[in-house]
């Protein structure tokens, strides 16, 4: 099925300083993201909403071989949850442009169709929001990235940031409070 | 905003987020002052910490939502052929199906287009893809549907166009026109001949589900999706094929039949077992192991353990059917889509369907259907009025199942009910004691309903109102046993006697045994009061205190329990019964616990001798005794003899138990070990590897078990220099053993010790050195202060400690675990030289020439008598008195001195 050696491998590449192998990353993690997201579609056919996190934590537990050390398996999991952000944002992009020269697919989401309206904001406003905070703190950013988009438990993700669990929910909700306030959703 | 303004707005915000909201005002203006832009600023973020993340997750969970589809929609209007895209029919583990027309309009065709767009990931798929396309032109069967085309795309994506089916899936084409039984039983009667007629040109499915089999508006099934089939093998008499587990995890779980979970040999039986589930699910509106989905590893468990509800059990009325109920299943509602009422679908399941539905779904292929045209006619037969194959047999299959219950004890549930099976034998064996029959049953009978009451309790919290919308695992459903006994059943000891032991067991099998004694010391003394003389139960109560206390470590209680319980059981059942046998075992584990290795031999040995006489030489209760022989010689440092006894245990355990049995996966873990003492790493490492599936399996994630086989694999990766691998096996031991057993638990200890040695080994020696000083910690805690461990713990320390360049803390701990290391007994000398060794080193880097060349020259001398030349210690040794000596510009001693005699 996977080949979570190449992956681990294209992990070693990148870390040992070889830029290509992030690129080469990208098409592998957003495969196994595609798959296991129809997966979870198809169960959810109840109309939940899709729990992006356990989509993309899952993802990333297939690419990458579970013996990898830790330390590595986090700086993994920081770039993926970049690469996350950068696919889904050039999605959205990419639709947005559609709609507006009139392209339609002729099958819809049904169920699962969450309008940027009921919530009152979308993605590229979330990462507009993350670049902002990143001229800031760009830790912080680096600790939304894991939290909101590589589905790490907040255990994992404390140990991928080496601090507490108390200390990273208590910054986890700074960041919460402050992207919220920088994105100022209009149902607010 | 500028660094030091941004670690104000920071920590003003935790200030304020943290302090009551009646006092926010002041606080505000004590941290801004007359700042009205932080004010503003902080405001404006109080406000937003009132909306909750969930704003967040679901604007990232639609965009992946969006992502996904987007991708998936872009082949539309896409033209391939003749062919047009013009939909999207569904996508899998595979690939997407798309809905395809005719693009020149010639025919009015419309036909489905599989496209497998993941072979950047996966590039096997194009094989499968080609196999699928070989396997559905060989199939011409008016209920299958047909491969009409197949290419690539302009860049090379492979495809096939099937014929399109424009229908609903079976089940709910079923539901929506309200069939009734008779008319569903036809329908699937058709899918058995279809599926019949793949499996005569050596085809099987794999993956028989209601999506995969379309019913058309004209009322014809029809068979899709060959996608993850497979060719059986020619050869008529063996009829498999070899799948690995990883691609049959393609497949829908809920459907997977046991040989899939347990990725052993998939045949036509294994169609057969789906074919079961179908039938289940058309005649029951659910799937056979509903209750147990809420995790894959609880569901592949209950797959190969449990067996699902009998069908006609789904429409009880009265205190069952409401626990059913309870967990969300609408049996009024269900029989309304079969135009019945539910207790009229009751009736018309109870017996033969039941009967059809559970030996399609026997764990065993051999059990099952022989062919899906079997179990096609006996489908007709039951339409006809005749009698139905799968009635004979069963009650024979019943019992059979029931004797390897018993011996598995596997899974919690499992061991409850056998609590109600036990006291069903206990009926069985009294009534043929023809003096006391009447009175015996009647208690036995009424006991029985005492105990299903209880049962019926306990697992009334799987009700999602009462426990909250979580799943109750298993372990919570104990604990609310136990805490139940205690209410519910006080006054009546025989019933409180058997939950509470049964409770217990359960407890004790989970490797929860400080759990299991308190609850089994009060057993044995109900057993004690209602017993007189003791006899049977009194020694059963006996023999599993003394389990749990072993198992709890105590060794000195079960010590005592164990002779009691041999003693009584001699005068029960005679000198040569097997259960006499059993409990010899049993102590023998003690014994060798306590190092009365010699004891525990002999006690082994008369054990194997009583079981071979007794039950024959092949029984399985010989391969444990004798596995049990074989762990005991490794312990006492024959690994040749060791190998022999488990190699024969786990050939017995290979042909008696099913591969699920705990036992089997013990003795072969212990032979892993043996291998692995050895030398022979590559045989260990599969033989381990496969342990822990079966532990996983069998026990679940993080169960205590695990710890010492994640133990084993960090020994053999440390033996094969691969230290990182290791360091991450120590550590999923460590991790195991603290939730399990507490923080401060002794193998914590022993493990960390493990872990600092191999951080040392890659030049980690912070966490190396955190680590060691914890463990010494525990192990000041939990053993005397001249035991070895704290010694061998100091060595290391001292070790770190040289390597850090702090000579100086070095030399304490060094100190002491020479003292430890040389006054203890039965210990060889390289332990207390290997320590002076290092503390030579420390010595020299603090001066103390002297001193430090006498440890040096004198460690390496006896390392080199005790362990030879070539041992990594001895080694080490040498080079440390050579560097001494040459940096003390006296290389032309060097030899002179090294010299051993």
């Amino acid at each position: 099925m996977t080949r979570p050696s190449s992956v681990t491998q294209l992990l070693k590449d990148w870390r040992s300083g070889q830029a290509d192998a992030l690129e080469r990353l990208t098409p592998l993690v957003y495969e196994e993201l595609r798959t296991l997201a129809a997966s979870y579609m198809k169960r959810e056919r109840a109309g939940h909403t899709l729990q992006a996190t356990a989509v993309v934590h899952e993802a990333y537990v297939r690419l990458i071989d579970m013996d990898v050390p830790w330390e590595d398996r986090a700086h993994f999991f920081s770039v993926a949850a970049r690469l996350m952000r950068r696919i889904l944002v050039d999605h959205a992009r990419q639709r947005a442009a559609n709609r507006r020269s009139g392209q339609h697919t002729v099958f819809e989401l049904r169920e699962h169709d969450l309008h940027a309206e009921d919530i009152g904001f979308d993605i590229v406003e979330i990462d507009h929001a993350l670049t902002q905070l990143a001229a800031v703190d760009p830790r912080l950013v680096q600790m939304a990235e894991i939290h909101y988009f590589a589905g790490l438990s907040s255990e994992e993700t404390a140990a991928a940031l080496g601090i507490s669990v108390s200390e990273l929910h208590r910054q986890l909700r700074f960041v919460k409070a402050w992207l919220l306030k920088a994105i100022a959703p209009r149902t607010l | 905003m500028n660094p030091d303004r941004w670690a104000r707005f920071q920590d003003a915000f935790h200030r304020l987020v943290d302090c009551p909201v009646a006092e926010r005002p002041q606080m505000l203006q004590l941290v801004c002052g007359d700042d009205a832009e932080l004010r503003g600023e902080l405001e404006a973020m109080l406000a937003s910490d009132t909306v909750g993340e969930e704003r967040l997750r679901q604007a990232i969970g639609g965009a992946v939502v969006h992502a996904v589809e987007g991708q998936r929609n872009r082949h539309i209007g896409a033209v391939l052929g003749p062919y047009r895209i013009i939909g999207v029919l569904g996508h899998g583990g595979m690939g997407t199906v798309y809905l395809a027309q005719r693009a020149d309009h010639q025919f009015e065709q419309r036909v489905a287009i599989k496209m497998v767009e993941q072979m950047a990931v996966h590039p096997q798929l194009r094989t499968r893809l080609r196999a699928e396309r070989q396997i559905l032109a060989s199939l011409d069967h008016p209920d299958i549907a047909r491969l009409v085309d197949g290419g690539e795309t302009a860049d090379g994506v492979p495809y096939l166009v099937i014929e399109y089916i424009d229908g609903k899936p079976i089940d709910e084409y079923c539901d929506a026109l309200k069939l009734p039984l008779r008319e569903r039983l036809q329908l699937f009667e058709r899918v058995c001949s279809a599926v019949d007629y793949a499996h005569r040109n050596l085809i099987v499915h794999r993956d028989l589900k209601p999506a995969n089999i379309l019913v058309t508006p004209e009322g014809h099934p029809k068979l899709l999706d060959f996608g993850i089939a497979k060719l059986l093998h020619p050869d008529p008499l063996t009829h498999t094929v070899a799948v690995t587990r990883m691609q049959d995890r393609l497949l829908t779980p809920e459907h997977a039949a046991p040989e899939q979970v347990l990725g052993r040999a998939i045949t036509i039986a294994t169609d057969v077992y789906t074919l079961g589930v179908l039938l289940y699910q058309l005649l029951c509106d659910r799937s056979p192991y509903a209750l147990h989905n809420s995790t894959a590893l609880g569901l592949e468990r209950a797959i190969c353990n449990e067996d699902p509800p009998r069908p006609s059990s789904l429409f009880r009325s009265g205190r069952a059917g409401a626990i059913i109920e309870a967990a969300g299943f609408d049996a009024r509602a269900v029989a309304e889509r079969r135009s019945v009422s539910s207790e009229r679908l009751r009736r018309q399941l109870d017996g033969d369907i039941d009967e059809i539905v559970l030996k399609a779904m026997r764990k065993e292929p051999r059990e099952r259907y022989a062919t899906a045209a079997q179990l096609a006619e006996d489908v007709r037969r039951y339409l006809r009025g005749e009698t139905v194959f799968a009635r004979q047999g069963s009650r024979r299959y019943r019992a059979l199942k029931f004797a390897r219950r018993n011996a598995m004890g596997l899974s919690l549930v499992a061991t409850i009910f056998l609590a109600l099976s036990f006291i069903a034998t206990n009926q069985w064996i009294q009534r043929n004691r023809v003096e006391r029959e009447r009175e015996l049953a009647e208690q036995a009978r009424e006991r029985a309903e005492n105990v299903s009451a209880f049962l019926v309790d306990i697992f009334s919290a799987a009700d999602p109102f009462k426990s909250q919308g979580r799943k109750v695992t298993a372990e919570e459903l104990l604990e609310r046993g136990a805490a139940n006994i205690e209410k519910n059943l006080n006054e009546q000891p025989e019933v409180r006697a058997q939950m509470l032991e049964s409770i217990g067991f359960a407890f004790q099998r989970q490797g929860k045994s400080d759990r299991a004694v308190p609850l089994l010391e009060q057993a044995l003394a109900l057993r004690r009061e209602t017993e007189k003389p003791p006899g049977e139960r009194v020694a059963t109560s006996l023999a599993n205190l003394a389990d749990a206390h072993l198992g709890a470590g105590n060794l000195a209680s079960a010590d005592g329990y164990y002779q009691q319980a041999i003693g009584l059981s001699r005068q029960v059942y005679g000198e040569r019964h097997p259960r006499v046998a059993l409990l010899m075992v049993s102590y023998a584990r003690l014994q060798q616990q306590s190092s009365r290795l010699d004891q525990a031999e002999r006690l082994l040995t008369a054990a194997v001798d009583i079981y071979r006489e007794q039950l024959g030489s092949e029984h399985k209760e010989v391969g444990v005794a004798l596995a049990d022989l074989g762990s005991l010689m490794l312990w006492k440092g024959d690994a040749v003899a060791a190998e022999r006894y488990q190699r024969e245990a786990l050939a017995i355990l290979q042909a008696q138990v099913s591969r699920t049995d705990p036992d089997y996966a013990t003795t072969m873990g212990g032979l892993g070990q043996t291998l692995l003492k050895q030398g022979k790493l590559d045989e260990a490492e599969k033989l381990l590897g496969e342990t822990l599936e079966l532990y996983r399996l069998v026990f679940g994630e993080g169960n205590p078990r695990l710890a010492p086989v994640h133990g084993a694999f960090a020994s053999l990766y440390q033996q094969r220099g691969e230290y990182v691998k290791a360091i991450a096996k120590v550590r999923e031991a460590i991790d195991i053993t603290r939730r399990s057993s507490g923080e401060r638990d002794f193998m914590v200890a022993y493990y960390l010790d493990s872990l600092a040695n191999l951080e040392l080994k890659v030049g980690r020696t912070a966490d190396a050195l955190a680590d060691v000083q914890t463990a010494l910690g525990i192990y000041r805690e939990t053993l005397s202060a001249e035991h070895l461990y704290i010694a061998s713990a100091e060595y290391l320390l001292g070790e770190i400690l040289v390597a850090r360049k702090d000579a100086m803390h070095a030399v304490e701990p060094l100190r002491h675990s020479v003292a430890v290391a040389s006054q203890a007994k039965d210990a060889p000398q390289w332990r207390a030289a290997r320590s002076q060794s290092t503390l030579g080193v420390a010595l020299a880097a603090l001066g103390q020439h002297s001193e430090a060349e006498e440890l040096l020259i004198g460690s390496y001398r006896v390392l080199f008598r005790e362990l030879g030349a070539d041992d990594a210690l001895t080694r080490t040794a040498h080079q440390r008195a050579l560097d001494f000596l040459r940096a003390r510009g006296r290389s032309d001693e060097a030899a002179q001195l090294l010299a051993v005699n």
